[in-house]
């Protein structure tokens, strides 16, 4: 069975995570689920590859990480919420996949 | 879930505590346990969760951009690449442990029969005749070697341990765990007898000095009293510290700075304190200053080193000679107070 190609993939974590922020505010595991769920089970995001990039994207002011209580469990989790400059950052994201997409496309062929 | 904690654990025993690396372990841990939670939910074994947990937990270089230590985690990978070292496993832990215990109690008893050893000839002088005046030295001669002869026994205890410092040894999290488990069992014990080893010595003198005062044989008894005290005190402290000397020896293995070193710190983090501890906490910065401590000169380092001992020699001599063990012990605390000048006016 083919595999996903995590140096491809890398550099679309961020715009995958994004995406479900712009939602709304979630944390770690909830988010790996997500991700496992929308791609059917073809994409496991692995907990340190998501950690480095909520550390990554805090740095840089794409998201925003707060403490909050689990509305279910009443754990204490760390949540993270998307900030104006990340809304900014995962269009542009979109747009350099368009583009990747499009040109990526031409080399390649139909169903074999 | 505890395999889990320790795999996580173990990933990060090695990296400094730094609040960068406290979070993402805590943050991890607690994807981790989500997952954990949810699978043991839908109905996975323990070992099946726990197994793809770890499988899609990933790698720590991946890591050391968002903590900061990409320097440290590639030393880290050099270093195990290039000198693995090896790793105690928790029964060696224990077998150092059992060993340090024996040589404890060899080499304190040793030195107790060498400081008791002069009550032979108190008594036998008392007697007074020929044969006891040539038994005198003899007696105290024979309980000395006797005695340097456990301590020598206690000393080649530690032979076959020596690759521990030779060969770069380090602690496993599981041994360091173990270990300061052990450690924390240990400590009411050995606070309780670091106390009576120095409520014993401190108080040698007061037999001496009641004997004296009310019966014929002051002299006797009260010098026989006096090492004997001294004995016990000096035993009970040289046991309890060597004892200690084990758990501090095998957690200094691990690097400092790391989670492993700071493991008691991070792990419990409790802020109240038995008052035994505050003592023994107390009793142990004594200890640490002493071995810091540095001299103005080679010839400060001597007398110092020499003081404890000459003072003693002094003491047995005029004991001995004027036999006036009620007024001898003067020198004791005469000693204490030049102590401190000494130490004042010859340390940096």
């Amino acid at each position: 069975m083919v595999e996903i190609s995590s140096d491809v993939i890398r550099g679309y974590n961020d715009t995958m995570i994004l995406f479900l922020l712009l939602r709304e505010p979630s944390y770690g595991y909830e988010l790996s689920k997500q991700i496992k769920t929308l791609s059917d089970g073809k994409y496991i995001i692995k907990e340190t590859t998501l950690y480095s990039a909520f550390s990554r994207m805090e740095k840089n002011g794409y998201i925003e990480s707060f403490e909050s209580e689990a509305s279910d469990t009443g754990k204490k989790r760390t949540y993270y919420r998307i900030t104006d400059a990340g809304v900014r950052y995962y269009h542009e994201k979109c747009e350099e996949w368009q583009l990747t997409k499009e040109v990526v496309e031409r080399f390649v062929l139909g169903e074999a | 879930m505890d395999a889990i904690k320790n795999y996580l654990d173990n990933m990060f025993a090695n990296l400094p505590g730094t609040p960068s690396v406290l979070r993402a372990k805590s943050e991890l841990g607690q994807m981790m346990e989500d997952k954990y939670t949810e699978l043991i939910a839908e109905g996975k074994s323990e070992n099946e969760a726990v197994g793809s947990v770890i499988s899609e937990f990933g790698n720590l270089s991946e890591l050391a951009e968002a903590l900061g230590l990409e320097e440290e985690i590639k030393e880290q990978k050099a270093e195990e690449n290039s000198n693995p070292g090896r790793i105690l496993s928790t029964e060696e832990a224990a077998g150092y442990i059992r060993m340090r215990t024996k040589k404890a109690l060899y080499t304190a008893l040793g030195i107790a029969l060498c400081v008791l050893s002069p009550i032979c000839p108190i008594f036998l002088t008392e007697v007074g005749n020929n044969i006891s005046d040539i038994f005198a030295p003899i007696g105290m001669f024979a309980i000395v070697m006797v005695g340097v002869g456990f301590i020598i026994y206690g000393s080649s205890l530690k032979r076959p341990w020596k690759y521990i410092h030779k060969e770069k040894c380090t602690l496993s999290m599981d041994t360091t765990k173990y270990v300061s488990d052990e450690q924390e069992r240990f400590y009411g014990s050995y606070v309780a007898e670091m106390i009576a080893g120095i409520i014993c010595c401190a108080s040698s003198w007061m037999p001496a000095a009641v004997f004296d005062e009310f019966t014929a044989y002051g002299n006797v008894l009260g010098g026989s009293f006096f090492f004997l005290m001294v004995g016990i005190g000096v035993f009970l402290l040289i046991h309890s510290h060597i004892r200690r000397g084990a758990y501090r020896n095998l957690l200094k293995l691990n690097k400092a700075g790391t989670m492993k070193a700071s493991y008691k710190a991070a792990e419990q983090g409790k802020e109240s304190e038995t008052m035994g501890e505050t003592i023994g906490k107390e009793i142990e910065k004594s200890l640490d200053k002493k071995e810091e401590v540095k001299y103005i000169s080679p010839v400060a380092e001597f007398i110092m080193d020499v003081y404890w001992p000459t003072v003693i020699c002094l003491y047995l001599c005029s004991s001995f000679i004027t036999f006036k063990w009620g007024l001898t012990w003067i020198i004791w605390p005469a000693a204490g107070i030049l102590h401190r000048v000494f130490s004042r006016n010859l340390t940096e």
